[in-house]
């Protein structure tokens, strides 16, 4: 009768071990550096620690890029008569692969407007700054290899501006700048035990219970 | 006499052919005043009329022209890379009299490659550059044939036709860091060409031309007679 609700307890405790670990998966995430506003274009490196494979399975990587970007337009209307000058400013931040193909793309408007200046020497302007974010995820077998395996990777960010302006005798001035860094999460599914494992397992479980009915039946006979 | 009648028949012929086969035509070109800066309303283009006396006006040409001389002028202010920078600026030109509007389209674009910044905001230096539109004028020729526009340019004087120039810019900066300015410079002259066909003689010229003939004829035969 004991014996039955051993061997019940022990079926049902490695049941429950197998469902619970392949059920699970877990993510972990590393911030790159950061690297610091400047004008654009630039381009630069963003530092990801790689994925251990210690830990179990990587099923997928996720890159979220982050860029402060900040921009402005001054202008000066030389001709007698006021000016409406349409103005654009747009800003790209790619983050691509050692081989350059790309991971993530930021693309963001600045402004897109049309400012009236004042003819005669007057000025106008406008400016603009936003936090730019966007992420995406891989889940094939070559990102999976290459961000797993010790240390780091480089990846390439660089960051991009257009502008564009219409209209005569204007003096026209765009400054645009942009930081940049992201961070990666890898969801991964945690190493499952051998088989082995669990049969070491049952066998110090069948030896605890043999131990326990010897040392009842030793009881009985005393 | 045989050969008197020959001449005057040879006469009539050549006469005849020109008249009524082809009819001579010719022409001449006038120039109008030269608009030195074409950009805004301007004073407008006078044309010497044609002169009727010379005879039927078949045709007006209208040709016209403008050099266009506009400048960009830009500075790559990016500390941090080069900058391609592209301009394009352009002119329109549009000329009106009451029975016609012609207009002439000018202009082009200029790619700039500028270095980094070099601290000096002055179109000028390794970030900094002046593009100044060259070369043959623009221009734009069209014909009239309809009597409206015959009309109106034929007699004394001048014609005087209206003209407004328009013009236009955009300046693409790589870089966002750019200065940039786009200043128009374009004028506008134009020519006419009239081509006119040669005052035909009137039959009854011919009459006369024929009846004088027949008169020397006449004379010299009274002559040769006694």
């Amino acid at each position: 009768m004991k014996l039955n609700t051993i061997a019940a307890l022990l079926l049902t405790a490695s049941c429950l071990m197998a469902t619970a670990v392949s059920a699970t998966t877990l993510t972990v995430s590393n911030n790159s550096n950061v690297i610091v506003s400047q004008d654009t274009d630039w381009s630069d490196f963003l530092n990801f620690q790689k994925f251990n494979p210690a830990l179990g399975t990587l099923t997928s990587v996720k890159f979220e890029l982050y860029s402060n970007i900040a921009g402005s337009v001054t202008l000066t209307n030389y001709n007698d008569d006021p000016a409406d000058v349409p103005v654009t400013l747009d800003v790209s931040v790619f983050l691509n692969r050692p081989d350059n193909s790309n991971l993530v793309l930021i693309s963001a408007s600045l402004f897109n407007t049309v400012i009236t200046v004042p003819g005669g020497g007057g000025s106008g302007g406008t400016s603009n700054s936003l936090l730019a974010y966007n992420s995406a995820t891989y889940s094939g077998p070559g990102d999976l290899a290459l961000f797993s395996g010790p240390g780091s990777i480089n990846t390439l960010i660089t960051a991009q501006a257009n502008s564009t302006v219409f209209g005569d005798g204007i003096d026209v001035q765009f400054a645009t700048t942009a930081d940049g860094y992201g961070t990666v999460t890898y969801a991964y599914t945690p190493a499952v035990p051998e088989p082995q494992t669990y049969g070491m397992l049952l066998l110090g479980m069948g030896l605890m219970g043999m131990l326990a009915r010897r040392q009842q039946s030793r009881a009985k006979q005393a | 006499m045989k050969n008197l009648t020959k001449l005057l028949l040879a006469g009539t012929a050549i006469a005849g052919s020109n008249a009524y086969a082809n009819v001579p035509t010719q022409s001449y070109t006038v120039n109008s005043n030269v608009i030195a800066n074409a950009k805004g309303n301007t004073a407008g283009l006078d044309f010497s009329k044609f002169n009727l006396s010379l005879g039927t006006l078949q045709s007006v040409q209208i040709t016209l022209f403008s050099d266009f001389n506009t400048s960009i002028s830009v500075e790559n202010l990016s500390k941090s890379s080069v900058s391609t920078i592209t301009g394009t600026a352009g002119s329109v030109l549009t000329m009106t009299v009451p029975t016609l509007t012609q207009t002439l389209t000018s202009g082009g674009s200029h790619v700039f490659t500028e270095a980094k910044f070099d601290g000096l905001s002055n179109f000028a230096g390794a970030s900094g550059a002046v593009f100044t539109f060259s070369g043959a004028p623009f221009s734009s020729t069209m014909s009239y044939v309809d009597l409206p526009t015959l009309a109106l340019f034929s007699g004394l004087g001048n014609l005087h036709a209206s003209l407004v120039g328009t013009s236009s810019s955009s300046v693409i900066g790589t870089s966002g860091n750019t200065r940039s300015l786009v200043q128009p410079m374009f004028d506008a002259y134009g020519s006419v060409t009239y081509t006119y066909a040669l005052p035909v003689p009137e039959p009854a010229t011919y009459a006369m031309l024929a009846a004088g003939l027949g008169l020397i004829g006449v004379a010299l035969r009274r002559r040769k007679s006694p």
